[in-house]
Protein backbone atom coordinates (compact mmCIF):
# COMPACT_ATOMS: atom_id res chain seq x y z
CA UNK A 1 0.00 0.00 0.00
CA UNK A 2 1.42 3.68 -1.30
CA UNK A 3 -0.34 6.46 0.33
CA UNK A 4 0.02 9.75 -2.16
CA UNK A 5 0.99 12.47 -0.04
CA UNK A 6 0.41 16.08 -2.21
CA UNK A 7 0.60 19.60 -0.89
CA UNK A 8 -3.67 19.32 -0.70
CA UNK A 9 -6.16 21.83 -1.90
CA UNK A 10 -9.24 22.24 0.39
CA UNK A 11 -10.02 21.09 4.04
CA UNK A 12 -10.61 17.89 5.59
CA UNK A 13 -12.37 17.26 8.99
CA UNK A 14 -13.28 14.16 10.85
CA UNK A 15 -15.43 13.83 13.99
CA UNK A 16 -17.55 10.90 15.84
CA UNK A 17 -20.93 10.88 15.10
CA UNK A 18 -23.44 8.16 15.23
CA UNK A 19 -20.51 5.63 16.29
CA UNK A 20 -18.76 6.22 13.64
CA UNK A 21 -15.40 8.37 12.38
CA UNK A 22 -17.37 10.76 9.50
CA UNK A 23 -14.67 11.92 7.44
CA UNK A 24 -15.43 15.10 5.11
CA UNK A 25 -12.68 15.86 2.45
CA UNK A 26 -13.10 19.20 0.05
CA UNK A 27 -10.72 19.32 -2.42
CA UNK A 28 -12.67 22.52 -3.93
CA UNK A 29 -9.89 25.95 -3.51
CA UNK A 30 -13.57 27.55 -2.18
CA UNK A 31 -13.86 28.55 1.37
CA UNK A 32 -15.87 25.53 2.92
CA UNK A 33 -16.00 26.48 7.14
CA UNK A 34 -19.52 27.07 7.17
CA UNK A 35 -20.36 24.59 5.06
CA UNK A 36 -18.66 21.55 6.64
CA UNK A 37 -20.24 23.54 10.30
CA UNK A 38 -23.85 23.14 8.58
CA UNK A 39 -22.94 19.79 7.53
CA UNK A 40 -21.88 18.02 11.10
CA UNK A 41 -24.97 20.05 12.85
CA UNK A 42 -26.93 17.76 10.06
CA UNK A 43 -25.47 14.78 11.19
CA UNK A 44 -25.39 15.37 15.14
CA UNK A 45 -28.94 16.07 14.37
CA UNK A 46 -29.95 13.12 12.40
CA UNK A 47 -27.76 11.17 15.52
CA UNK A 48 -30.66 12.91 18.04
CA UNK A 49 -33.36 12.13 16.29
CA UNK A 50 -32.50 8.51 14.49
CA UNK A 51 -30.41 6.10 17.51
CA UNK A 52 -32.06 3.43 19.62
CA UNK A 53 -28.81 4.46 21.78
CA UNK A 54 -30.14 7.39 22.80
CA UNK A 55 -33.76 7.35 24.84
CA UNK A 56 -35.60 10.75 23.77
CA UNK A 57 -34.86 9.94 20.32
CA UNK A 58 -38.17 9.40 17.67
CA UNK A 59 -37.25 6.41 16.99
CA UNK A 60 -36.72 4.98 20.62
CA UNK A 61 -40.09 7.36 21.26
CA UNK A 62 -41.56 5.22 18.77
CA UNK A 63 -40.80 1.88 20.07
CA UNK A 64 -41.61 2.56 23.60
CA UNK A 65 -45.07 3.73 22.17
CA UNK A 66 -44.80 7.48 23.24
CA UNK A 67 -44.66 8.72 19.32
CA UNK A 68 -46.87 7.58 16.62
CA UNK A 69 -44.89 6.98 13.34
CA UNK A 70 -47.68 9.12 11.68
CA UNK A 71 -47.00 12.26 14.47
CA UNK A 72 -42.79 11.58 13.27
CA UNK A 73 -40.79 14.37 11.98
CA UNK A 74 -41.25 14.25 7.94
CA UNK A 75 -37.56 13.09 7.47
CA UNK A 76 -37.98 10.29 10.06
CA UNK A 77 -41.29 9.43 8.54
CA UNK A 78 -39.42 9.39 4.61
CA UNK A 79 -36.85 7.22 6.13
CA UNK A 80 -38.80 4.08 7.62
CA UNK A 81 -41.04 4.76 4.80
CA UNK A 82 -37.93 3.82 2.27
CA UNK A 83 -36.89 1.19 4.83
CA UNK A 84 -40.48 -0.53 4.33
CA UNK A 85 -40.24 -0.32 0.44
CA UNK A 86 -36.31 -1.41 0.62
CA UNK A 87 -37.66 -4.78 2.52
CA UNK A 88 -40.16 -5.31 -0.20
CA UNK A 89 -37.22 -4.85 -3.16
CA UNK A 90 -34.91 -6.88 -1.20
CA UNK A 91 -37.14 -10.10 -0.54
CA UNK A 92 -37.45 -8.85 3.11
CA UNK A 93 -33.54 -9.29 3.12
CA UNK A 94 -32.99 -5.76 4.09
CA UNK A 95 -35.43 -5.42 7.45
CA UNK A 96 -35.73 -2.58 10.07
CA UNK A 97 -37.70 -4.60 12.43
CA UNK A 98 -36.01 -7.01 14.83
CA UNK A 99 -37.92 -9.84 16.66
CA UNK A 100 -39.20 -8.24 19.20
CA UNK A 101 -41.58 -5.67 16.66
CA UNK A 102 -39.12 -2.45 17.58
CA UNK A 103 -37.67 -0.59 14.55
CA UNK A 104 -33.93 0.47 13.94
CA UNK A 105 -33.24 2.07 10.71
CA UNK A 106 -29.76 2.88 11.14
CA UNK A 107 -28.93 0.34 8.07
CA UNK A 108 -30.18 2.84 6.03
CA UNK A 109 -30.47 6.19 8.08
CA UNK A 110 -26.11 6.34 7.71
CA UNK A 111 -26.46 6.08 4.04
CA UNK A 112 -29.36 8.64 3.69
CA UNK A 113 -27.69 11.04 6.09
CA UNK A 114 -24.57 11.05 3.82
CA UNK A 115 -26.51 12.00 0.72
CA UNK A 116 -28.04 14.77 2.47
CA UNK A 117 -24.73 16.02 3.33
CA UNK A 118 -23.37 15.76 0.19
CA UNK A 119 -26.42 18.48 -1.15
CA UNK A 120 -25.25 20.74 1.65
CA UNK A 121 -22.01 20.84 -0.12
CA UNK A 122 -23.44 20.85 -3.72
CA UNK A 123 -25.65 23.58 -1.84
CA UNK A 124 -22.39 25.48 -1.16
CA UNK A 125 -21.08 25.00 -4.65
CA UNK A 126 -18.34 22.85 -3.79
CA UNK A 127 -17.65 20.32 -7.00
CA UNK A 128 -14.75 17.68 -5.55
CA UNK A 129 -15.32 15.75 -1.77
CA UNK A 130 -15.53 13.07 -0.32
CA UNK A 131 -17.88 12.17 2.65
CA UNK A 132 -18.03 9.17 4.18
CA UNK A 133 -18.48 7.20 7.80
CA UNK A 134 -17.05 3.90 8.32
CA UNK A 135 -16.70 2.67 5.27
CA UNK A 136 -19.04 3.82 3.05
CA UNK A 137 -19.21 7.31 1.06
CA UNK A 138 -19.80 9.84 -1.60
CA UNK A 139 -17.78 11.09 -3.68
CA UNK A 140 -17.82 13.82 -6.87
CA UNK A 141 -15.48 15.23 -8.57
CA UNK A 142 -11.12 14.94 -8.43
CA UNK A 143 -9.09 14.75 -5.62
CA UNK A 144 -6.86 16.91 -7.36
CA UNK A 145 -7.40 18.94 -10.58
CA UNK A 146 -5.53 15.95 -12.76
CA UNK A 147 -7.01 13.09 -11.10
CA UNK A 148 -10.42 11.00 -10.17
CA UNK A 149 -11.11 10.13 -6.53
CA UNK A 150 -9.31 7.29 -6.30
CA UNK A 151 -11.42 4.35 -3.78
CA UNK A 152 -9.73 1.15 -2.32
CA UNK A 153 -12.08 -1.63 -1.62
CA UNK A 154 -10.96 -3.20 1.70
CA UNK A 155 -9.48 -6.48 1.42
CA UNK A 156 -11.51 -8.63 3.47
CA UNK A 157 -9.04 -10.69 4.94
CA UNK A 158 -5.46 -8.81 4.55
CA UNK A 159 -7.06 -5.62 5.89
CA UNK A 160 -3.86 -3.18 4.87
CA UNK A 161 -4.56 -4.16 1.24
CA UNK A 162 -7.12 -3.44 -1.36
CA UNK A 163 -8.89 -5.80 -3.23
CA UNK A 164 -10.08 -3.47 -5.67
CA UNK A 165 -10.04 0.29 -6.51
CA UNK A 166 -12.64 2.38 -8.34
CA UNK A 167 -11.63 5.87 -9.51
CA UNK A 168 -14.70 7.54 -10.18
CA UNK A 169 -15.66 11.46 -10.18
CA UNK A 170 -19.26 11.02 -9.35
CA UNK A 171 -20.74 8.06 -7.31
CA UNK A 172 -21.68 6.66 -3.94
CA UNK A 173 -19.51 3.80 -2.70
CA UNK A 174 -20.88 1.31 0.11
CA UNK A 175 -19.39 -2.53 1.48
CA UNK A 176 -21.27 -4.44 4.04
CA UNK A 177 -19.34 -7.66 5.53
CA UNK A 178 -18.92 -9.19 8.49
CA UNK A 179 -15.14 -8.71 9.19
CA UNK A 180 -14.65 -5.33 11.21
CA UNK A 181 -17.64 -5.96 13.59
CA UNK A 182 -18.17 -9.73 13.53
CA UNK A 183 -21.94 -11.07 12.99
CA UNK A 184 -23.81 -7.93 13.12
CA UNK A 185 -25.54 -8.63 9.77
CA UNK A 186 -28.14 -11.69 9.53
CA UNK A 187 -30.50 -13.30 7.26
CA UNK A 188 -34.45 -11.76 8.70
CA UNK A 189 -35.70 -15.31 7.56
CA UNK A 190 -33.25 -17.64 9.28
CA UNK A 191 -32.09 -15.65 12.25
CA UNK A 192 -28.75 -16.64 11.31
CA UNK A 193 -25.89 -14.31 9.84
CA UNK A 194 -24.73 -15.68 6.65
CA UNK A 195 -21.89 -18.37 6.18
CA UNK A 196 -19.42 -18.32 2.96
CA UNK A 197 -19.33 -14.63 1.88
CA UNK A 198 -16.80 -12.01 3.30
CA UNK A 199 -18.34 -8.94 1.64
CA UNK A 200 -20.61 -7.21 -0.62
CA UNK A 201 -19.37 -4.00 -2.18
CA UNK A 202 -22.15 -1.91 -3.97
CA UNK A 203 -21.99 1.37 -6.07
CA UNK A 204 -24.40 3.72 -7.52
CA UNK A 205 -26.18 6.92 -7.34
CA UNK A 206 -27.24 7.37 -4.26
CA UNK A 207 -25.62 6.05 -0.78
CA UNK A 208 -28.81 5.12 1.10
CA UNK A 209 -29.93 2.74 -1.59
CA UNK A 210 -26.32 1.38 -2.05
CA UNK A 211 -26.14 0.48 1.62
CA UNK A 212 -29.21 -1.16 2.02
CA UNK A 213 -28.52 -3.04 -1.14
CA UNK A 214 -25.25 -4.32 -0.15
CA UNK A 215 -26.83 -5.46 3.57
CA UNK A 216 -29.36 -7.35 1.92
CA UNK A 217 -26.93 -9.13 -0.46
CA UNK A 218 -24.64 -10.09 2.16
CA UNK A 219 -27.64 -11.49 3.78
CA UNK A 220 -28.17 -13.51 1.25
CA UNK A 221 -25.05 -15.38 1.56
CA UNK A 222 -23.07 -16.75 -1.08
CA UNK A 223 -25.05 -18.54 -3.34
CA UNK A 224 -27.89 -16.11 -3.88
CA UNK A 225 -25.75 -12.41 -3.50
CA UNK A 226 -24.11 -12.18 -6.35
CA UNK A 227 -27.25 -13.23 -9.06
CA UNK A 228 -29.18 -10.44 -6.90
CA UNK A 229 -26.87 -7.67 -7.31
CA UNK A 230 -26.75 -8.47 -11.22
CA UNK A 231 -30.49 -7.83 -11.84
CA UNK A 232 -30.10 -4.25 -9.96
CA UNK A 233 -30.63 -1.20 -12.25
CA UNK A 234 -28.15 1.62 -11.36
CA UNK A 235 -25.98 0.10 -9.20
CA UNK A 236 -23.20 -2.42 -9.58
CA UNK A 237 -21.77 -5.26 -6.97
CA UNK A 238 -18.76 -6.83 -6.22
CA UNK A 239 -19.28 -10.10 -3.80
CA UNK A 240 -16.42 -11.72 -2.53
CA UNK A 241 -17.02 -15.15 -0.62
CA UNK A 242 -15.44 -17.09 1.66
CA UNK A 243 -13.38 -19.22 -0.99
CA UNK A 244 -12.02 -16.53 -2.79
CA UNK A 245 -13.75 -15.83 -5.27
CA UNK A 246 -14.91 -12.42 -6.45
CA UNK A 247 -17.92 -11.58 -8.68
CA UNK A 248 -18.40 -8.22 -10.13
CA UNK A 249 -21.31 -7.33 -11.93
CA UNK A 250 -20.85 -6.39 -15.80
CA UNK A 251 -20.76 -2.47 -14.94
CA UNK A 252 -18.95 -2.78 -11.97
CA UNK A 253 -16.21 0.27 -12.25
CA UNK A 254 -13.34 -0.91 -11.07
CA UNK A 255 -9.71 -0.93 -12.91
CA UNK B 1 -29.54 -16.85 -13.67
CA UNK B 2 -27.36 -20.06 -13.82
CA UNK B 3 -23.47 -19.34 -13.35
CA UNK B 4 -20.90 -22.16 -14.40
CA UNK B 5 -17.44 -21.79 -13.26
CA UNK B 6 -14.79 -24.04 -14.29
CA UNK B 7 -12.02 -24.42 -11.78
CA UNK B 8 -8.65 -25.02 -12.58
CA UNK B 9 -5.91 -26.04 -10.52
CA UNK B 10 -2.19 -25.08 -11.39
CA UNK B 11 0.71 -26.77 -9.15
CA UNK B 12 4.01 -25.49 -9.61
CA UNK B 13 6.51 -27.32 -7.32
CA UNK B 14 4.52 -26.77 -3.43
CA UNK B 15 2.38 -23.99 -4.68
CA UNK B 16 -1.50 -24.34 -5.59
CA UNK B 17 -2.77 -21.99 -7.54
CA UNK B 18 -6.57 -22.12 -8.03
CA UNK B 19 -8.27 -19.99 -11.33
CA UNK B 20 -11.58 -19.91 -11.81
CA UNK B 21 -13.30 -18.68 -15.40
CA UNK B 22 -17.15 -18.20 -16.44
CA UNK B 23 -17.31 -20.64 -18.75
CA UNK B 24 -21.16 -20.24 -19.29
CA UNK B 25 -24.18 -18.00 -18.25
CA UNK B 26 -27.64 -18.77 -18.23
CA UNK B 27 -30.21 -15.53 -18.27
CA UNK B 28 -33.82 -16.12 -16.63
CA UNK B 29 -36.63 -15.24 -18.96
CA UNK B 30 -38.47 -12.16 -17.53
CA UNK B 31 -42.08 -11.38 -18.20
CA UNK B 32 -42.30 -9.29 -21.68
CA UNK B 33 -45.59 -7.61 -20.66
CA UNK B 34 -45.09 -4.08 -20.57
CA UNK B 35 -42.75 -1.78 -22.39
CA UNK B 36 -41.21 -0.99 -19.63
CA UNK B 37 -40.34 -4.92 -18.30
CA UNK B 38 -38.76 -5.19 -22.72
CA UNK B 39 -36.77 -2.23 -21.49
CA UNK B 40 -35.37 -3.51 -18.39
CA UNK B 41 -34.85 -7.10 -19.97
CA UNK B 42 -32.86 -4.92 -22.39
CA UNK B 43 -30.45 -2.88 -20.32
CA UNK B 44 -30.57 -4.95 -17.49
CA UNK B 45 -28.78 -8.07 -18.82
CA UNK B 46 -27.61 -9.75 -15.62
CA UNK B 47 -23.70 -10.07 -16.58
CA UNK B 48 -21.47 -11.69 -13.37
CA UNK B 49 -17.44 -12.09 -13.54
CA UNK B 50 -15.91 -14.00 -10.92
CA UNK B 51 -11.94 -14.42 -10.67
CA UNK B 52 -9.93 -14.99 -7.48
CA UNK B 53 -9.31 -12.61 -4.82
CA UNK B 54 -5.79 -10.55 -5.08
CA UNK B 55 -4.69 -7.78 -2.82
CA UNK B 56 -3.62 -4.95 -4.60
CA UNK B 57 -1.17 -1.98 -3.27
CA UNK B 58 -2.57 0.82 -4.81
CA UNK B 59 -2.29 4.83 -4.48
CA UNK B 60 -5.83 5.47 -2.85
CA UNK B 61 -7.92 8.57 -1.64
CA UNK B 62 -10.38 6.96 0.38
CA UNK B 63 -11.46 2.73 1.72
CA UNK B 64 -14.27 1.44 1.37
CA UNK B 65 -15.15 -1.31 3.97
CA UNK B 66 -17.40 -3.01 6.52
CA UNK B 67 -18.00 -0.89 9.53
CA UNK B 68 -15.26 0.24 11.67
CA UNK B 69 -16.10 0.82 15.08
CA UNK B 70 -14.41 3.92 16.61
CA UNK B 71 -11.45 1.57 18.02
CA UNK B 72 -10.71 -0.67 14.67
CA UNK B 73 -10.70 2.84 13.11
CA UNK B 74 -6.90 3.56 14.90
CA UNK B 75 -5.91 0.81 12.97
CA UNK B 76 -7.99 0.96 9.89
CA UNK B 77 -6.35 2.12 6.42
CA UNK B 78 -8.18 5.32 5.89
CA UNK B 79 -6.88 5.83 9.17
CA UNK B 80 -3.26 5.41 7.63
CA UNK B 81 -4.45 7.83 4.98
CA UNK B 82 -5.33 10.60 6.68
CA UNK B 83 -1.69 10.80 8.85
CA UNK B 84 -0.35 10.76 5.66
CA UNK B 85 -1.96 13.58 4.50
CA UNK B 86 -1.54 15.86 7.78
CA UNK B 87 2.68 14.73 7.69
Amino acid sequence: MTVAVHELPGIRRVEQIMGLPVVVDVRDDDEAGSALDQLFDWLRWVDATFSTFKEDSEISRINRGDLRREDAHPDVRQVLDRCDRLRDQTDGYFDMRAPDGSIDPAGLVKGWAIDRAAAILDDAGLHNYAVGGGGDMRVLGRAIPDLAWRVGIQHPLERHQVAAVVETTDLAIATSGAYARGDHVWNPHSGRSPRGILSVTMVGPELGTADAYATAAFAMGPERAPHWTAQLLGYEAMTILADETVFKTGGFPDE
Amino acid sequence: MTIIVRKTTTITGTKKKVTRKITAVSVPTYPNHTDRSIYINQTALPILKAEALRAQSASINMVSGATDSSDAFAQSLQSAILKAKHS
